[in-house]
């Protein structure tokens, strides 16, 4: 069973501040599409360049997720872009439809 | 202290500030999601005390904005790379790393290493005023068998000619038997500064720089290469 995404450590960031860990979790729904929208992008360009970099961006949410595993691929993933290699790229491309599945399964914070 | 965050990512700056927020050794903290707007914000606010700053940004990195800044600000560098290379401890005002997602215990660690940094080059400089002087507006030479009075902030330029200094002030010039490396120690750092193996030169009295020489009232003031660095850094440029 792959690794599954929780949300202890948005929880101990926020240490009970329940609007706060709303907050947080508002931002990942509207920052990780976007994130993965120019990593999509970069790929098609084939710019593994700036493919490494959305790699390393996306791992803060990554580990946010408490993906131990799924930290240890990204981090292989970023270094063999930066040599122009991108065998990993279905691995990865898993670990993020595992976080956005995991952010639509729980509930929306309340507008 | 007074703080500012530096990072692309709009959910590491919003952790950064909520810990910043129930910090009471924070009073203020602005958050920049580019080093370009932080650079323009610190060229005109000097009060502040501490930068956390992501090193991965695309464009202009950390390392890039650490270079530009002449603030002297400690820094508290940020990154979601575990095994980051201590590259950051070539750089003194760089006084811990946060590996993201960043905790509270460790945000207060790193605060309070900044704050004990802070501490002791305040008391260090502290010392340096009582010991060497240069913290007295006034400097006596002699001239001619007579002790003379010189206002320092006055002083727009220092001259080595041989066994003796040429200072010149706005109203007179002295000369007077001594060296460039005697009278550094007995000036204001904050106003004066070496751009030259020959002269030193009153910051606050520059009037313009082009090429290799600067405009100081009337006296034209030539900069070596090795000076300019530290010339451009002491600048507030825009």
């Amino acid at each position: 069973m792959p690794e599954q995404p929780t949300l202890r450590m948005i929880k101990d960031i926020a240490a009970g501040d329940m609007e706060f860990e709303k907050k947080l979790l508002a931002i990942i729904r509207k920052e990780l599409p976007l994130e993965i929208a120019l990593y999509n992008e970069n790929c098609l360009e084939k710019d593994y360049l700036k493919v490494a970099g959305n790699v390393h961006k996306l791992n803060h949410k990554i580990n946010i997720f408490g993906l131990k595993k799924g930290y240890e691929t990204a981090v292989l993933f970023e270094n063999a872009l930066r040599k122009g290699n991108c065998e990993l790229k279905f691995e990865f491309d898993e670990i993020l439809v595992t976080m956005t599945d995991f952010l639509n399964s729980i509930e929306a914070p309340e507008e | 202290m007074n703080c500012i965050i530096v990072d692309d990512e709009e959910l590491a700056r919003a952790i950064i500030v909520q810990y910043a927020t129930n910090d009471s050794n924070i009073a203020d903290s602005k958050e920049f999601s580019s080093g370009i707007d932080a650079i323009k914000y610190l060229n005109t606010h000097p009060k502040v005390d501490l930068i956390f700053l992501d090193i991965h940004m695309p464009g202009f990195d950390g390392f890039d904005f650490i270079q530009t800044i002449s603030s002297k600000a400690k820094i508290i560098l940020t990154t979601s790379d575990k095994n980051f290379a201590i590259k950051a401890f070539e750089y003194d005002s760089i006084v811990d790393y946060l590996v993201k997602p960043i905790t509270v215990d460790r945000f207060q660690k790193a605060v309070q290493k900044a704050i004990l940094k802070k501490t002791s080059e305040i008391k260090e400089v502290n010392h340096s005023v009582v010991t060497d002087a240069s913290g007295i507006d006034d400097l006596f030479v002699n001239v001619d068998r007579k002790l003379i009075k010189i206002d320092i902030p006055s002083i727009q330029v220092i001259e080595a000619k041989g066994d003796y200094i040429l200072i010149k002030t706005e109203q007179k010039n002295y000369t007077v038997h001594s060296t460039l490396k005697k009278i550094e120690k007995r000036i204001h750092r904050d106003y004066f500064i070496k751009v030259h193996r020959s002269f030193i030169i009153n910051i606050k009295e520059i009037v313009d720089i082009k090429d290799n020489s600067l405009l100081i009232s009337k006296h034209v003031v030539p900069i070596s290469r090795s000076n300019r660095p530290e010339l451009m850094q002491r600048l507030n440029l825009l």
